[in-house]
């Protein structure tokens, strides 16, 4: 894994919900803090595309899934906890 | 705080299941269990659960969502309570009560009876908030679903106007109302201003005749006024469309009319069109249009918008200005009387072929043609007689003249023509007695068979002059030179000829004011009885001594006269003159004479000629005998009916009648017999002959002739001893001239007077 890889995020979340809405902000200040240049993030309604959800086996919002790099990781939850979603993302390296 | 777990979470679907389940009947837990990180939850088949927390807070923000919303809103909104208590209100309406007691007192209002306020309102706007009231109840209770009026409110500063809106708080069963008053201000001044633009755009139309109209082109819906309907003389209750409109465009005016709305369509260009419409009553209208297309926001042309305007008339007014202008031109270039062109029109074509002429060296002539005698038929006939002669002549002359002649009446009964095509003075004099042979012919006017003739004086250009003005000059004293001569004839110019159009000028322009300028006077040649030689009478005569020029002879001024016919108020002054000396010598205590005056043709021919004598006879106080009235000879002879029947009366009144100049006319001797003459007066030519045999014969036979007819004798020009002598042995009873006195000024003539005098 090198510092050039793209990270792809899929962010499951519930309409405007505190959660949610809190899950969306922070992957975001992540993503530009640590990640500026190299992420794409997709986020998924569950209440829009319910379907989407089923076929890919969530059942609680906030859900960040990452697709890319390798391997594919989860994390429930409004990710405020930076340094713990650093390392299930591979990125101990730049934890505090 | 236990997020871990559920990060390495990997699923399993049994512990998914299982897990689940646990969830979901223990929902309070749940929020423990996840630390309130997570908002829903779904089971396998894919139902969410909103977690209880997270609803709360979406209620939440849901709340202050509609309050920021409401609060946002410029009107004024409150719910109100099945009673018609505030029990909430939005900011507008809270500042609003806060800056006016009326609507809930102090504060925001909250918890004031609404209803309350307005029934107990009063002042100003007290039935408004009755109504208000009244509104809010019917929906309160029901019987009315909403609720909703305007109303005026002013503030010191603006004209204010509010709506009131009440709506039901629920549909089903009434648990309140929302009262919302919404500041209407701009939207009724929009609307009346909207209005009262329309009004004036109504009556501008109306009173313009400007009708509007719209076309869809999609449609071919055609949208009147109900100006254009009254234009059109449709009723307006027929729905228009284009080919209802063309129909009542004139055909001939359609294509262009048509080819305009394509331009305007097209193009989109603003154009503008007249044409003619046949109205519903049949009556064609003239209008004047405009038309513009409109676009929708794509740029494509969906309606033509338009304007007609009835200018009938103005249409008329403008034809009438145009007929008038043909009418003038036609007067401005024709003579009124003939409608042969004028002498505008004539000096144009004379400058052309003066241009011409120059151009090709070549020759032209020009015709001054008066007719002879014409003042007598005027007199005599009078004018509309004089007229229609004057029309006869120049339609005659008008067939007679060649196609490249220009024939004009130059004023009275004086013509010019141009003849551009005669090239010498012998080409001239046959032309010119072409015209004289055409007007010599018999004109039938009225019952009137008219003779009448012609002069025509000839000038040659460039002989005779290279512009206008002098050509018509000249042309015009060569005719005088014809009329001279007398007949019907013509005259080419000769130089000469200008001077004497110029003297003639100056001596009528002179004479005019020769009488209030004191400058004619009367000299007095007395006649003397051959045998006692005493003076038994005078001849007036008359002098002018013109201020400038010293004395004009008779013979230079009576002609011109004559013809201006100032001989009239002349003549008219000379006998006046003549009596008023008579009686100032019978007052000086002279025996009487008498007075001979001389009368023109003109005079005599004047309508009240007798009633002029007997009243200056009577004015004066001399016996009619006294007065003796010598006439010519040619006189006699040009008018011997009426000659003779004047005559006549005055001789009745005992006025005597001389016959002046005998012999020197054409006149038969027999035919004197028809005249009641009392004198004749020998003429000097004759005494002149009287020592020659001839003259001898000649001279006795005019006294036989006059004894025969009873009348007397009066030599003229009697200048020598041999001519009395001779005169006296021969019978003849008096006698004139220098050999006895010149004629003289009445003062000088008293001398003689006191002499020797005795009346006849």
């Amino acid at each position: 894994m090198t510092h050039s890889d793209t990270f792809t995020f899929r962010l499951y979340v519930a309409d405007e919900t505190s959660n949610s809405a809190q899950a969306i902000a922070n992957l975001r200040a992540i993503c530009n803090r640590y990640l500026p240049g190299r992420h794409n993030i997709e986020l998924v309604n569950v209440f829009k595309e319910p379907d989407r959800a089923m076929e890919d086996r969530i059942f609680m919002t906030p859900t960040l899934v990452k697709l890319a790099p390798c391997p594919v990781e989860r994390i429930v939850g409004t990710l405020s906890q930076t340094n713990l979603v650093l390392q299930v993302l591979g990125l101990e390296e730049l934890a505090a | 705080m236990n997020s871990m777990k559920l990060v390495a979470f990997e699923p399993d679907e049994d512990e998914i299941a299982k897990l689940l389940r646990i969830l979901t009947e223990t929902g309070q837990r749940l929020e423990a269990l996840t630390s309130g990180e997570v908002d829903t939850v779904s089971d396998l088949e894919g139902r969410t659960l909103l977690l209880r927390g997270t609803r709360a807070q979406l209620a939440q923000n849901e709340a202050a969502r509609q309050a920021a919303i409401l609060n946002a809103l410029p009107a004024h909104i409150a719910l109100l309570d099945p009673e018609g208590t505030i029990i909430s209100v939005n900011d507008a309406w809270r500042n609003f009560a806060t800056e006016n007691s009326l609507r809930g007192g102090s504060g925001n209002g909250l918890g004031v009876n609404y209803l309350a306020v307005c029934d107990g309102a009063t002042g100003p706007g007290s039935l408004d908030a009755h109504i208000a009231a009244d509104g809010i109840r019917s929906v309160l209770t029901g019987s009315n679903k909403s609720f909703s009026f305007d109303y005026e409110c002013d503030s010191p500063a603006e004209e204010r106007w509010f709506q009131l809106t009440v709506t039901p708080l629920s549909r089903d069963r009434p648990k309140g109302v929302i009262v919302k008053h919404g500041n209407i201000s701009a939207s009724k001044r929009y609307q009346s201003d909207l209005r009262a633009i329309a009004e004036r755009l109504s009556l501008a139309t109306q009173v313009g005749k400007v009708g509007v109209w719209e076309w869809d082109l999609a449609t071919d819906v055609l949208t009147w006024d109900e100006t254009m309907y009254a234009i059109y003389g449709i009723s307006p209750t027929i729905a228009m469309n284009y080919e209802k409109w063309s129909a009542a465009v004139h055909p001939e005016d359609l294509p262009e009319v048509n080819a305009k709305l394509q331009s305007a369509i097209n193009q989109q260009t603003d154009e503008s069109t007249e044409f003619r419409i046949t109205a519903a009553n049949g009556a064609i209208r003239y209008m004047a249009a405009a038309e513009r297309a409109a676009v929708d926001q794509s740029g494509t042309v969906r309606r033509v918008v338009g304007v007609n305007v009835d200018v009938t008339e103005r249409k008329h007014a403008e034809e009438e200005l145009l007929r008038n202008q043909a009418f003038m031109t036609q007067l401005a270039e024709h003579d009124y009387l003939t409608g042969l062109p004028n002498q505008m029109v004539l000096r144009k074509r004379l400058e052309q072929a003066i241009v011409a002429a120059a151009q090709n060296q070549a020759k032209f002539a020009v015709f001054f043609l008066n007719l002879n005698g014409f003042k007598h038929i005027n007199d005599s006939l009078g004018h509309l007689i004089g007229d229609q002669l004057l029309i006869s002549i120049g339609t005659r002359l008008e067939r007679t003249k060649r196609a490249t002649d220009t024939l004009s009446r130059f004023g009275g009964d004086k013509f010019i023509v141009l003849l551009p095509e005669v090239l010498d003075a012998d080409g001239a004099e046959v032309e010119a007695a072409r015209l004289l042979d055409a007007i010599a012919a018999i004109h039938a006017v009225g019952e009137h068979e008219l003779h009448v003739r012609a002069c025509i004086g000839i000038s040659l250009y460039p002989d005779d002059g290279r512009d206008t003005d002098t050509l018509i000059k000249n042309a015009d004293a060569a005719m005088y030179q014809a009329k001279d001569r007398g007949g019907s004839n013509c005259q080419l110019f000769q130089s000469d000829m200008n001077v004497r159009a110029i003297e003639r000028q100056f001596i009528e322009q002179s004479l005019r004011r020769a009488i209030e300028r004191n400058e004619l006077a009367l000299h007095y040649q007395p006649k003397y009885d051959l045998k006692s030689r005493n003076i038994t009478g005078v001849e007036a005569l008359l002098r002018w001594n013109h201020a400038v020029r010293g004395p004009i002879s008779p013979a230079a001024f009576i002609p011109v006269a004559e013809d201006c016919g100032l001989i009239l108020p002349i003549g008219t002054w000379v006998l006046e003159e003549a009596c008023r000396q008579a009686r100032a010598w019978l007052e000086a205590g002279l025996p009487k004479i008498n007075m001979a005056v001389n009368v023109s043709v003109n005079q005599f021919q004047g309508e009240h000629f007798e009633e002029v004598v007997m009243a200056v006879l009577d004015r004066f106080s001399i016996d009619p005998h006294n007065l003796e009235l010598e006439v010519t000879e040619s006189l006699l002879m040009k008018t011997p009916e009426l000659a003779a029947k004047v005559l006549q009366s005055l001789r009745q009144k005992g006025v005597r009648v001389a016959i002046d100049d005998f012999g020197t006319g054409y006149s038969s001797l027999s035919y004197l017999r028809r005249f009641p003459i009392d004198t004749l007066k020998i003429d000097q030519s004759f005494v002149r002959q009287i020592d020659t045999p001839d003259g001898v014969s000649m001279v006795q036979a005019i006294i036989d002739l006059a004894r025969n007819l009873g009348m007397r004798l009066v030599a003229e020009g009697v200048e020598t001893e041999l001519e009395e002598t001779k005169l006296e042995s021969m019978g003849c009873d008096k006698a004139q001239g220098y050999f006895f006195s010149r004629p003289l000024p009445p003062a000088q003539l008293v001398t003689l007077l006191e002499k020797r005098s005795s009346p006849d």
